[in-house]
C-alpha cells in the first residue's frame, strides 16, 4: 500500500512539474525563428524560382508563432469593437497580406546576419516580451517580441522595431483613418493595397 | 489509499486551473508610474473611456479548459484596453498641411537626390569604409552625447561617452574603428541629444514639424538640433572652413548608404506613410526619453520603476 | 615549487636567445600575434631616445616622442605597422663654442616640436609553444626640419646664428628572440644595428662653433646595440609593452596596444 502510495504521488508531482506553457517565452520565439532561418537558409530553395516556394513555408510558421487576431484587434482598438463579424473575419487576413507583401521581400533578402536572443521580461504571467537583436555588418537592430499565452502557446501580438511597436503605428494610423472614413472605406484601401494599387 | 488520493487529485486541478487564472492579471501588471504622458493632446479626438478590466481576465474566462481555441471565438472578443497600457504616444499636428507638403517634399527629394546620390556612393565605397566612416563622425559627435548625459544626471553614461571616445580615438585610428563597442570593452554608445535633454526635463514636444530636408521634428526636439549645433565639433573646428555645410552633406550621403531600403520598407508597410512616420517619430523619441527618465530616476519604492512594455529592468 | 624553478630557468636560457630590439621607439615583440577575430592592431607610444651622433666631435642627442601606431599581422607569422608621431630634439653643447666669440643665450640645442613617421615590419618564426625567433627592419623619417637660433656677440658685433637639422632619418634591423611566459607575458631580447644622419645646416658659417662651420652631415656614433622588453596583456584587450635598448647611451619607453 504505501508503495502504490508513492507512486501514485510521484506520478502527481511530475504532472504537477509539467510545464504548463507550451515553452518558456523565450524558447518559443526563438524556436519559430529557427524554423524561418532553416527555410531562409535552405540551398537548396536558393534560387529566385523558389521564392513562391519559400512563401508558402513561412506562412505556416507566421501562423504558429503570431497571433493575427490579436495583432489586428490591438491594431485597430476600439475601431475593432465596432465591425462586425464577417468585417473582423475578413480584417485578419488581409492585414496578415499587408504586413506579408511589406516585409516579404526584406526577409527573404537575409543572408547570412545573426540573430541574437538577449532576454526575455515577464510582464505578467501570460505576457511577455522577448528582446532579439540582429547583427548585420553596418548596425545593429532592436528587435522585441510582445508574445502572450494563448491556449498554451505563447504567440507574437505585437513587434517592436528600434523602439516603434507595430502596433502602436497602425493603431495611429487606422485612428487617423477611421476618422474620417468608414470601416468599409479601410478594408476597401487594405484590399487595393495588397492588389498593389 | 483512495481517501489519499481524492484530495491530491483536487490539489492537481486546482493548481492547474490556477495557471490559467487570474492571480497574475492585476497585481502583475506593473503599474505605470512616473510616464507623464509624453505628450499634449492626441490629433485625432479619441476617448479613453474604457473598462479597465485587463484583456487576459476577459479571454481566459471565455477560454475553453483544452486548448482548442477557434478563430471564430477569439474574433467575437471585443478589445479591451489593458489596465496599466501606456496612454496613447500621440503628438498634436496644427500644421498638418504643411507638414503632409513637407512629406511630400522630402519624399521627392529622397527618391531624386538622396537616394541615387547614395547608391552612387555605395557602388564605389566599400561598405567596410563606409562604416569607418559613420565611426569617424560619430566619434566626432562625442562631445555631443557627453554633455547631453551629463545635462540628465546620468554620470554613468557620460563616463561611457568620454570612455568611448578616449578608446576609439586614440586606439581605434582616430575614430574610424569602434573598439570600443567590442564585446571585450563593450561601452555602448549613449544616444542622447538636446531634444531628449529637454524632455527628461519634462518638456512636452509640443506639436509635429516636419522640416522640410530635416524630416520629422517638433518644437522641444528643433530646439534640442539647435542646442546640439553649440556641442558638435564642426561648428568650431572649421576643418573644412566654409565647407562645413558640404562636410555635413557628406556624412549625411555616408549615412543613407548604409540604410537603403528601410525607408521604402517604412512606405511599403504603412497605410498612410505620413501618418506612419509621424507616429514612429514620436514612438521612438518617446522610447528615448523614457530610457533616459529611467536612467535618472531613483528606484526609491524597491517597485520596479519600468513602464509595461519597455522590457526596462533597473540595473544594479 | 619545482615547476616553478624550471619555468624560470628554461626562461633564463631562451632569453640569452631571443630578443627584439626598438631603435626609434619600441620594435616591439617579434610576434605580435593577434586574436581570431582581426589581424589589426593600433597603439599608443611614448619613447625616450638618447644616443651619441658623431659630427667632428660627440654630440650627445636626446628625443621624447609620443606616437600613434597602426599595424597589419599576417598569418601570426609577418607585422606591417605604420607610426606617426611628434618629437622633439635636444643636443647637448651644441652651442659651445671654442673660439673668441662667446654666446650668452644657451649651449644645447633644442627644438620641441617635429612630426615622424616610421615603417616597419617584421616576421617571426616559432619553435615550440613558448620560444620564436624575429626580424624586424624599420626606418623613420622627420618631415620638418629641427631649428634652433643662438644669439651671442663676436668681437663686439652681435651674432645670430640659426641651426638647421634637416631630413634626420634612421633606419634599424634587428634580430630578436621570445619567450611567452605565464599569463601571456611576452620577454624578448636581442641585438640590432642601426643608421642614422642628419644634415646640419647653419645660416651663417662660424668656424668657432663645430656644428656651424659649414653644411655637414652628422651620424651616430656607434652602429650596434642591444635591446630587451615585456608585452603584459592588460584587460579587455588592451597589452602593454615596456622596452629598453643600449647602443651609446640607454633608450627606453612603453606603448599600450590594442588588437582586434
Amino acid at each position: 500500500m504505501k508503495r502504490q502510495i508513492s507512486v501514485f504521488s510521484i506520478s502527481i508531482l511530475l504532472l504537477l512539474s509539467l510545464p504548463v506553457y507550451a515553452g518558456a517565452p523565450l524558447d518559443a520565439v526563438q524556436s519559430n525563428v529557427n524554423k524561418v532561418l532553416e527555410v531562409l537558409r535552405d540551398p537548396k530553395l536558393k534560387a529566385a524560382s523558389a521564392k513562391e516556394i519559400k512563401k508558402k513555408m513561412l506562412l505556416p510558421i507566421y501562423e504558429r508563432m503570431f497571433d493575427g487576431v490579436e495583432l489586428s484587434r490591438r491594431s485597430l482598438a476600439r475601431h475593432w469593437n465596432a465591425m462586425n463579424a464577417a468585417q473582423r473575419q475578413e480584417f485578419v487576413p488581409l492585414f496578415r497580406k499587408v504586413l506579408e507583401k511589406a516585409y516579404i521581400d526584406k526577409i527573404l533578402a537575409y543572408t547570412d546576419e545573426k540573430i541574437v536572443f538577449d532576454r526575455e521580461n515577464m510582464i505578467s504571467g501570460s505576457q511577455a516580451e522577448v528582446q532579439t537583436r540582429i547583427v548585420t555588418s553596418a548596425k545593429e537592430v532592436p528587435i522585441t517580441y510582445r508574445v502572450i499565452l494563448k491556449g498554451g502557446d505563447w504567440k507574437v501580438y505585437d513587434v517592436v522595431i528600434e523602439n516603434v511597436s507595430l502596433v502602436l503605428n497602425y493603431r495611429t494610423q487606422f485612428n487617423d483613418i477611421l476618422a474620417k472614413n468608414t470601416v468599409e472605406y479601410l478594408l476597401e484601401t487594405l484590399r487595393k493595397k495588397v492588389k498593389g494599387q | 489509499m483512495k481517501l489519499y488520493s481524492i484530495p491530491l487529485l483536487l490539489f492537481v486541478f486546482l493548481t492547474l486551473g490556477c495557471a490559467h487564472g487570474s492571480h497574475l492579471a492585476s497585481s502583475r501588471t506593473p503599474t505605470a508610474v512616473s510616464l507623464q504622458p509624453e505628450l499634449i493632446t492626441v490629433g485625432s479626438g479619441e476617448e479613453e473611456a474604457l473598462p479597465k478590466s485587463p484583456s487576459i481576465l476577459v479571454e481566459s474566462e471565455s477560454e475553453s479548459a483544452g486548448s482548442n481555441r477557434t478563430n471564430d471565438n477569439d474574433v467575437n472578443l471585443d478589445y479591451v484596453e489593458e489596465e496599466g497600457e501606456k496612454k496613447k504616444a500621440g503628438i498634436a499636428d496644427p500644421l498638418e498641411p504643411f507638414n503632409r507638403a513637407m512629406y511630400h517634399f522630402n519624399d521627392k527629394l529622397y527618391f531624386w537626390v538622396l537616394k541615387p546620390v547614395a547608391q552612387g556612393y555605395k557602388k564605389v565605397v566599400p561598405e567596410t569604409a563606409r562604416v569607418s566612416v559613420r565611426n569617424f563622425f560619430s566619434n566626432l559627435a562625442a562631445p555631443v552625447r557627453f554633455v547631453n548625459c551629463f545635462l540628465q544626471a546620468n554620470f554613468s553614461g557620460a563616463m561611457t561617452e568620454a570612455g568611448r571616445f578616449l578608446v576609439n580615438t586614440i586606439w581605434g585610428i582616430g575614430g574610424f574603428l569602434d573598439p570600443a563597442s567590442s564585446k571585450d570593452i563593450k561601452l555602448s554608445k549613449q544616444d542622447e541629444d538636446f531634444g531628449q535633454t529637454l524632455g527628461v526635463y519634462g518638456l512636452g514636444q509640443g506639436f509635429y514639424i516636419n522640416w522640410p530636408i530635416f524630416g520629422p521634428s517638433s518644437p522641444r526636439d528643433t530646439a534640442g538640433m539647435v542646442g546640439d549645433l553649440f556641442l558638435h565639433p564642426f561648428s568650431y573646428l572649421n576643418i573644412a572652413g566654409d565647407n562645413s555645410v558640404g562636410v555635413r552633406a557628406y556624412e549625411k550621403v555616408n549615412d543613407n548608404s548604409l540604410s537603403i531600403g528601410d525607408y521604402e520598407s517604412l512606405k511599403e508597410a504603412a497605410i498612410d506613410p505620413y501618418v506612419a512616420i509621424r507616429d514612429a517619430y514620436v514612438q521612438s523619441r518617446l522610447k528615448k526619453v523614457n530610457a533616459g527618465r529611467i536612467k535618472t530616476t531613483p528606484v526609491s519604492t524597491g517597485e520596479p520603476n519600468y513602464a509595461p512594455g519597455s522590457g526596462k529592468v533597473p540595473e544594479n | 615549487m619545482k615547476h616553478y624553478k624550471v619555468i624560470i630557468i628554461s626562461l633564463l636560457i631562451f632569453f640569452a636567445i631571443c630578443g627584439v630590439a626598438a631603435a626609434n621607439g619600441l620594435f616591439g615583440p617579434p610576434q605580435f600575434g593577434a586574436k581570431d577575430t582581426g589581424w589589426l592592431h593600433t597603439g599608443i607610444g611614448y619613447w625616450h631616445h638618447e644616443d651619441k651622433f658623431d659630427g667632428d666631435g660627440d654630440y650627445l642627442i636626446g628625443q621624447k616622442q609620443l606616437y600613434s601606431e597602426v599595424g597589419y599581422v599576417t598569418n601570426n607569422y609577418w607585422d606591417i605597422y605604420v607610426r606617426v608621431g611628434i618629437s622633439d630634439l635636444n643636443i647637448a653643447d651644441a652651442f659651445s663654442s671654442t673660439s673668441a666669440a662667446s654666446f650668452a643665450s644657451k649651449n644645447d640645442f633644442a627644438d620641441n616640436m617635429n612630426y615622424f613617421s616610421t615603417f616597419g615590419t617584421k616576421g617571426f618564426y616559432p619553435f615550440g609553444k613558448t620560444c620564436g625567433i624575429g626580424a624586424f627592419i624599420q626606418g623613420t623619417y622627420y618631415f620638418r626640419d629641427f631649428t634652433d637660433d643662438v644669439s651671442g656677440t663676436r668681437n663686439g658685433a652681435p651674432l645670430n646664428i640659426e641651426l638647421r637639422i634637416k631630413n634626420l632619418w634612421n633606419v634599424n634591423f634587428g634580430i630578436g628572440l621570445q619567450a611567452t611566459a605565464p599569463y601571456g607575458i611576452k620577454l624578448y631580447l636581442g641585438p640590432y644595428v642601426y643608421y642614422s644622419e642628419a644634415k646640419v645646416s647653419p645660416s651663417t658659417n662660424f668656424t668657432g662653433l663645430a656644428l656651424a662651420s659649414g653644411e655637414m652631415t652628422i651620424k651616430n656614433k656607434t652602429s650596434l646595440g642591444g635591446f630587451s622588453g615585456i608585452e603584459v596583456p592588460l584587460a579587455k584587450g588592451f597589452r602593454l609593452n615596456v622596452e629598453g635598448q643600449y647602443s651609446e647611451r640607454l633608450s627606453a619607453g612603453a606603448a599600450v596596444t590594442y588588437a582586434y
